[in-house]
């Protein structure tokens, strides 16, 4: 009787850490999913190859096969350069910094603003890492506590298995 | 197996496939920018480390997990779809077609100018309309000859190969002149004596430029009937497609669907005529059939025969050979590690193909000595894979939302219901090795019997085919050799897709997409066969409708612009009368008609130096040889190929030599057949002035070309 209510016991207290594991690590595991559901939210970014700008003689380049990079509807200091050198001197990559730029800004930059990404694509990353997550997670936890009454991990493989069953 | 449980499967490991591709491509992309590498003569060379590599990478990691969880985990019959499946499959679904974006030059009508869309109707109408007439008309006829004498069904598929045959027919055999010379450049300077690779590069063929040259030193294949050549390899392809098709479903119907729909996006897609540009059609991918065909009829994955046959054909063309090697290796590893084939027999398969690729090179070698040539260089022989694989030369990325996913998809799905059902497989291949003559044939074949008749789940499966009817064939040994058969039928073709596809991986022109549609395309239809002749009539009408506007109809629709244009220029070209001779000699005839005797009369000699974007050609009309190691010129990319070729000038330095009159300043713009992005003939003239401190001056020119003569600097 003694021995059977401290087994009780020891499994109460097994269960009681596992519990503990699992709120501390799936609580991580769910702040970091949604972490990765932002990340990978829809987003506006530039088309850098079909992006391009019309020069002061209007002449028209695309901006990406000119070696030009815009993140977004503005370009940035170095890529402004490279933009008033392909107007002012018909260069790209001008590796030693020979050509100097003119001080006026001598095009006009056209933007083409594209959509990346999908809030589907974002919950279906999220639930990867999720996924990903919680494998570790279990498998960390098999090791330290073995097989336990209370198992994440089974009740998501059983799920994953009838989905694809 | 549940057929939404299974299209989770796929989509699931699709989408996670194309999700971690593209993120890390874009983060090794970042992470370790490639330099543009300086030894290109021409601007083109974007070197692409991470996109094939990564490709193959993923796809393979991707088949290990399937495997490791189809081995650990077998999925059970579940035929029951809830709620939850549903709305996962939805999903799914909708990021899948999230991820594969717009149709591939969806109502582009480039390179021809725009028509009324009242023309572009009417021909998509006429098309989809023949299409489905030919489609019932033909399953009408062979329903009907079923029943009478089997020479009906030789004449109806007589009537078929006819049909294939106008379709692809090009009346007067167009040829895109910059093509066709990486093909005839190499057969005429084989034909006079110099070898492949070692004294002229190749940029596509081997084997095939060999067989060829043979053909032409004999007589059977004229200089400019090699576009009819690829017509009738065109012919064998899509039949071949049809057969193997009709074979694994045993339904005319649904190989006619198959036939068509690959027509229509392999062949109908394409914005030029097809057979005008060899590399691109069967002159590739015929290897690749001609092996799925033995393979069909060997039966047997290790058979020698087969693994000699591939190992032959793998010279064929360089980059497909390597490809068709790495899809057989491949193919004998996933039926390994099911336990399909043993060890033992995996193992001397590799042995047999890799020592008869051995010996056939020493072959051509041998071959060569006796007739006097030189030995092939070994190492020169994947000079051009370097330049274009590594180097990046013509390298083009890839999108980010792309059709090309379906491919991947196809793929996975094949693979997963090749470790669906390959437990099913094991048992019976084991017990006799494929031979039908093991005693526990009838238990064996019972089980599957019952798992047909009684389990619900009726879609699928290779063994859930109405066994009668497989027992009608080849009787019950045969039914388990059928069994093995069809299983590695199809995962070769899906490994061909996989590897053939890395032509689009590297050059990632959406036009591209059209070229390698051909293997994913024949791999669906593998999987399609497993299950279409067990559906009930009613549900056979469904599906071959959802087939043909989804394989057929809806690509016709979406490149209505470019079949019109396709259609109207073989109308065109019909009515102009005498449609079997070829156009390419009239209009070298049309082009160069006084040049060929300025030639001789000038350079007696019979190797000269001809610099014109048209010296393929030039050497033919003139019937002289080459001084250059090149033939096309097109060929020389980097500084090192322009030396190798002009190797034997430097030693001689010609008096005389012919130049593109433009090279000389007396016209404005000479016309060459060959039309080139960029032009190599003044980087060479400049070459051979240098390196023999000679300047050269016109001395009788025509508006194309000049005979130049040297002069002491």
């Amino acid at each position: 009787m003694h021995f059977r209510s401290k087994q009780k016991l020891a499994m109460k207290g097994k269960i009681n850490f596992v519990v503990f594991f699992y709120l501390i690590f799936y609580f991580f595991l769910t702040s970091l999913s949604l972490g990765v559901f932002r990340l990978f939210k829809p987003y506006i970014s530039v088309e850098n190859n079909t992006s391009y700008l019309i020069c002061e003689d209007k002449t028209r380049f695309e901006i990406g096969p000119n070696s030009i990079f815009a993140l977004d509807n503005k370009l940035d200091k170095v890529n402004d350069q490279k933009a008033r050198k392909l107007c002012q001197y018909k260069i790209i990559r001008d590796y030693g910094n020979i050509y100097q730029p003119v001080d006026n800004i001598n095009y006009l930059f056209y933007p083409v603003m594209v959509e990346e990404s999908s809030w589907i694509s974002a919950l279906f990353a999220a639930v990867l890492f999720f996924s990903l997550g919680a494998l570790i997670i279990e498998t960390v936890k098999q090791t330290i506590f073995g097989s336990t009454s209370l198992n994440i991990g089974k009740t998501l493989k059983e799920l994953f298995i009838y989905l694809i069953s | 197996m549940s057929i939404i449980g299974f299209f989770i499967e796929v989509l699931f490991v699709t989408n996670f496939w194309v999700l971690l591709y593209n993120n890390i491509l874009r983060w090794l992309d970042i992470r370790f920018p490639t330099k543009v590498p300086l030894e290109f003569i021409r601007s083109g060379a974007v070197p692409e480390p991470f996109e094939i590599t990564l490709y193959l990478f993923l796809s393979l990691a991707a088949v290990v997990i399937l495997y490791l969880v189809h081995s650990r985990f077998p999925i059970a019959v579940n035929p029951r779809s809830s709620f939850l499946k549903i709305i996962i499959l939805v999903l799914l679904s909708i990021l899948f077609l999230k991820n594969i974006g717009n149709y591939p030059m969806a109502r582009d009508h480039y390179p021809y100018s725009l028509r009324n869309q009242l023309t572009y109707s009417l021909y998509f109408l006429f098309y989809v309309g023949i299409n489905t007439l030919l489609l019932l008309e033909f399953t009408f006829l062979f329903n009907l000859s079923k029943r009478s004498k089997k020479i009906f069904i030789f004449l109806l598929i007589g009537l078929l190969i006819f049909v294939i045959a106008i379709f692809t027919f090009e009346p007067h055999f167009p040829m895109v002149g910059h093509d066709y010379s990486y093909f005839l450049g190499p057969i005429w300077e084989v034909a006079h004596g110099k070898t492949i690779y070692t004294q002229i590069p190749s940029q596509y063929g081997f084997l095939s430029i060999l067989i060829f040259t043979f053909l032409y030193k004999i007589g059977l294949l004229s200089y400019f009937s090699l576009p009819i050549l690829v017509w009738l390899f065109y012919i064998a392809q899509y039949f071949i497609c049809f057969y193997l098709i009709y074979k694994l479903s045993k339904s005319f119907f649904l190989a006619l669907l198959g036939l068509f729909s690959i027509m229509t996006i392999n062949y109908f897609s394409l914005y030029h005529l097809p057979a005008s540009i060899p590399q691109i059609g069967p002159m590739r991918w015929l290897p690749f059939l001609i092996g799925l065909l033995l393979l069909y009829k060997i039966k047997k994955i290790d058979s020698p025969k087969l693994i000699v046959t591939i190992a032959f054909l793998s010279f064929w063309i360089i980059d497909s050979g390597i490809a068709l090697i790495s899809s057989y290796l491949l193919t004998l590893i996933l039926l390994k590690i099911t336990n399909l084939i043993n060890w033992k027999k995996g193992f001397l398969s590799v042995l047999i193909l890799f020592t008869s690729m051995f010996f056939i090179f020493l072959t051509i070698n041998f071959i060569h000595l006796i007739l006097g040539y030189q030995a092939i260089n070994l190492f020169a022989l994947l000079s051009k894979l370097k330049d274009y694989g590594k180097a990046g030369f013509g390298m083009l990325p890839i999108d980010t939302y792309v059709y090309f996913w379906i491919v991947i998809m196809i793929y996975f799905a094949s693979i997963i219901y090749f470790f669906r059902t390959s437990h099913k497989n094991k048992k019976p291949i084991m017990a006799d090795g494929g031979s039908g003559r093991d005693p526990t044939a009838r238990k064996v074949t019972k089980v599957a019997n019952n798992d047909y008749q009684s389990g619900p789940n009726k879609y699928l499966s290779i063994d859930q085919a109405p066994i009668s009817h497989h027992n009608e064939h080849w009787g019950e040994g045969g039914f388990r050799q059928n069994l093995n058969n069809h299983t590695s039928l199809l995962l070769f073709s899906a490994n061909i897709s996989l590897f053939a596809s890395i032509y689009y991986v590297g050059r990632s022109h959406q036009h591209n997409l059209f070229t390698i549609a051909l293997f994913p395309l024949l791999t669906a239809f593998f999987l399609l066969a497993n299950f279409f002749n067990s559906l009930q009539l009613k549900a056979k009408i469904l599906v071959g409708t959802v087939l043909l506007l989804t394989f057929i109809a809806y690509p016709a629709f979406q490149r209505q612009e470019v079949i019109t244009e396709m259609i109207q220029a073989k109308v065109n070209r019909l009515l102009t009368g005498n449609v079997f001779s070829p156009e390419l000699p009239h209009i070298l005839q049309d082009r160069y008609p006084t040049e060929p005797k300025l030639i001789k009369k000038h350079l007696p000699e019979k190797k000269i130096v001809i610099l014109s974007a048209d010296d393929t050609y030039l050497f033919y009309l003139t019937d002289k040889e080459n001084l250059m190691m090149d033939n096309s010129q097109i060929t020389i990319l980097t500084q090192k190929d322009m030396d190798f070729s002009l190797k034997d000038v430097y030693k001689s330095c010609p008096k005389k030599i012919v130049t593109d009159c433009q090279l000389m300043g007396k016209c404005e713009r000479s016309n060459p057949v060959v039309i080139g992005f960029f032009s190599i003939q003044p980087l060479l003239l400049n070459k051979i002035k240098q390196k023999c401190n000679l300047d050269y001056r016109p001395v009788e020119c025509t508006d194309q070309l000049c005979i130049s003569e040297a002069n002491k600097n």
